[in-house]
Parts: C-alpha cells; sequence; structure tokens
C-alpha cells in the first residue's frame, strides 16, 4: 500500500496519459516527414488484428458454427438483420459490408484502448513508454471515421438517384422564398452529422477514463485505506462498464451511419 | 400474409425510431452553427448581441420547419 501511497504506481500509471496523442517515431516521405503516434500505432494494430482474425474466425464454414465464428456470426447477423434492414429494406446487402466493418473496426479500436498495454510494458521492462492508449480517445480519429461515412453516404445517394435528382430532393418542397434557408439549413444538418458522430464516439472514450483517473485521484487525494478500497471497487465497476460503452458506442456509430445511408439513398422529400 | 403485413409494419416502426434518434443533436449543432456565425458578424460589425440572437433564432425556427415538413412529408 505504500507503493501505491507514495504515488508511485498511481502517478505512473495514470489512465489519463494514454489518451494523450505522443509521437513514437518519424519517418520521411518524398521530404515530407510523416510522425507516428501511439494512436495512429493502435489504429494499425486494429487492422492487422481484424485482417488477420476475422478470416480465422469465418473459415471453414460450418453449418453449426461455434466459438469465435458463432461470435462473428451473431454480431454480423444482428447488424444485418435489426440494424441495416429496417434502414435499408432490399438496399441491405449492398452496404453491409462497411457497416460491418466500421462496427467491427471501431469495436476493436475501443477494446484495444481498454487494454493498458503500457502499463504492462513499463512493468516487464522498467522503462517509461507510449505504446497503447485508446485511439477513439483522438478527435482526429473519430472525426476520420466520421468523414468516411460521411463520404460513403453522400456517393452512396448520388448513385443511388443520380446527381440531378440527389440535388433536387437535397430539401423537402417548400415555398420558393424559404427555397435559399432551406438549403443553408439542410448543407449545415449535412456537416453536423458527422461532427456529431464524431464528438460522440470521442467524448464517450475520453469520459470513461477520465473518469477512472478521478477514482484513483481519490486515492492520492485523501491517502486513507477506506476511500482506496471504495475507489478501487468503482474502478473495477467503471471499468466492466467501460467494457459495455466500448460496444454501445460502435453500435451506435454503426446505427447512425447506417441511418444517414438511408437518409441518402432514399429520397424523403 | 397477414403475418407479412405486420412484420412490414414494425420494419417501418424500427426506421421511423431510427430516423430521429439522432435529431436532437442534429438541432443543437445546426443552432451552434448559426449562432457562432451570428457571432462573428457581431464580433465584425461591433453589434453585439443582435446578430449572435438572429442567428439563434434562424437556426431554431428552420429547424422546427425543417422537422415539421420531414413529419408531415413520412404521413
Amino acid at each position: 500500500m505504500d507503493l501505491f501511497l507514495n504515488n508511485f504506481v498511481l502517478s505512473q500509471f495514470s489512465p489519463l496519459k494514454p489518451i494523450v496523442p505522443v509521437t513514437l517515431f518519424e519517418f520521411k516521405i518524398a521530404n515530407h516527414v510523416v510522425p507516428v503516434s501511439n494512436h495512429m500505432l493502435m489504429v494499425a494494430a486494429a487492422f492487422v488484428i481484424l485482417i488477420i482474425l476475422l478470416p480465422i474466425a469465418v473459415y471453414p464454414k460450418r453449418l453449426a458454427p461455434k466459438g469465435l465464428q458463432n461470435l462473428v456470426e451473431a454480431i454480423c447477423v444482428f447488424l444485418r438483420e435489426e440494424v441495416a434492414r429496417p434502414a435499408l429494406h432490399e438496399h441491405t446487402d449492398r452496404f453491409i459490408g462497411f457497416i460491418w466493418t466500421m462496427f467491427f473496426f471501431i469495436l476493436t479500436l475501443n477494446l484495444l484502448g481498454l487494454i493498458p498495454t503500457e502499463a504492462i510494458i513499463h512493468v516487464a521492462t522498467g522503462k517509461e513508454n507510449h505504446f497503447g492508449g485508446p485511439a477513439t480517445a483522438n478527435i482526429w480519429i473519430t472525426g476520420g471515421l466520421a468523414f468516411v461515412t460521411f463520404i460513403f453516404s453522400h456517393i452512396a445517394g448520388i448513385r443511388q438517384q443520380g446527381l440531378v435528382h440527389y440535388i433536387k430532393n437535397f430539401i423537402p418542397p417548400v415555398p420558393k422564398f424559404l427555397i435559399p434557408l432551406m438549403v443553408i439549413l439542410e448543407l449545415v444538418t449535412a456537416f453536423v452529422r458527422p461532427f456529431a458522430l464524431a464528438i460522440r464516439l470521442f467524448a464517450n472514450m475520453v469520459g470513461g477514463h477520465t473518469i477512472i483517473a478521478t477514482l484513483i485521484g481519490l486515492i492520492l487525494i485523501f491517502k486513507n485505506y477506506l476511500i482506496a478500497s471504495v475507489s478501487i471497487g468503482a474502478i473495477v465497476g467503471m471499468s466492466f462498464l467501460e467494457l459495455l460503452v466500448a460496444f454501445l458506442q460502435a453500435y451506435i456509430f454503426t446505427i447512425l451511419s447506417t441511418l444517414y445511408i438511408s437518409f441518402s439513398i432514399t429520397p424523403e422529400h | 400474409m397477414e403475418k407479412n403485413k405486420t412484420s412490414d409494419r414494425d420494419s417501418n416502426n424500427k426506421n421511423d425510431y431510427l430516423k430521429w434518434s439522432s435529431l436532437g443533436i442534429e438541432f443543437g449543432g445546426v443552432i451552434a452553427v448559426f449562432c457562432y456565425i451570428g457571432y462573428k458578424i457581431d464580433a465584425a460589425l461591433n453589434s453585439s448581441p443582435f446578430f449572435l440572437l438572429g442567428g439563434f433564432f434562424i437556426g431554431f425556427i428552420g429547424m422546427l420547419y425543417l422537422t415539421y415538413k420531414q413529419i408531415s412529408g413520412k404521413k
């Protein structure tokens, strides 16, 4: 306990540390220096994990899947039948690949963020490092994901309806004098949607780590066994809640992306 | 046949629920954007807080009208 009270372990392994992007190394491409941060590394790790794990999970094809294959199939079927089909109807199968990809990618990033990689490496090697962290607690990464959804949904809408019809259907039928205002409103709404997607995911992931850091902070402030026990219990509880949030936020991002695609491909006005 | 009708109805209800689930954020976001534009104009013309308030009301009333049109269009 003295180790904790001396602020050694707790301050060394602050849960807020992984949230901050840190440049790990740099490389040059055509005289441009490209920095690679801990969050970029986690994105690459999620990509590698998915590209290896998912083919292993789904092959060989079985009539009655079990284990990981069962889990992946259950998630895929749920997303197709309960998320995509009610919104996309007959277009479901055209877009389901994108929806599945988004869900599994965000879920993997969220779950990787829950593993205290840098603390594990620190304990093992005794050296301070920045390998790890929740990539979805970085606004640029959630913004990038939302930007992909934004571009994808509008391209899908233009391909489905044609450019002229897509622009015509962009605003609802209103009196002529209101058309300029409606165009501005719809344009702003179109940009607000991906912004809301990015902020929601980012804020939820940062929020969880901030609460855990605050609970750890209580131990440092009070330096009291009773407070420490309550805090550690609360931290364990919050960590389980974080696990739920990892799934929930991936689900919400996916459901809203599906919704925006459905807005684009089916003229509602 | 009756079963199919029920499943279509359920499917439409689900779609409606999805459609309105993000309305609040869109509403707030649009008002925030118009307020920001109003704030910037106020700062440039030294007319605080008239354009900011104007931006708020344009965003609020506009989004209310847009939502009304979308709902009435669905009926």
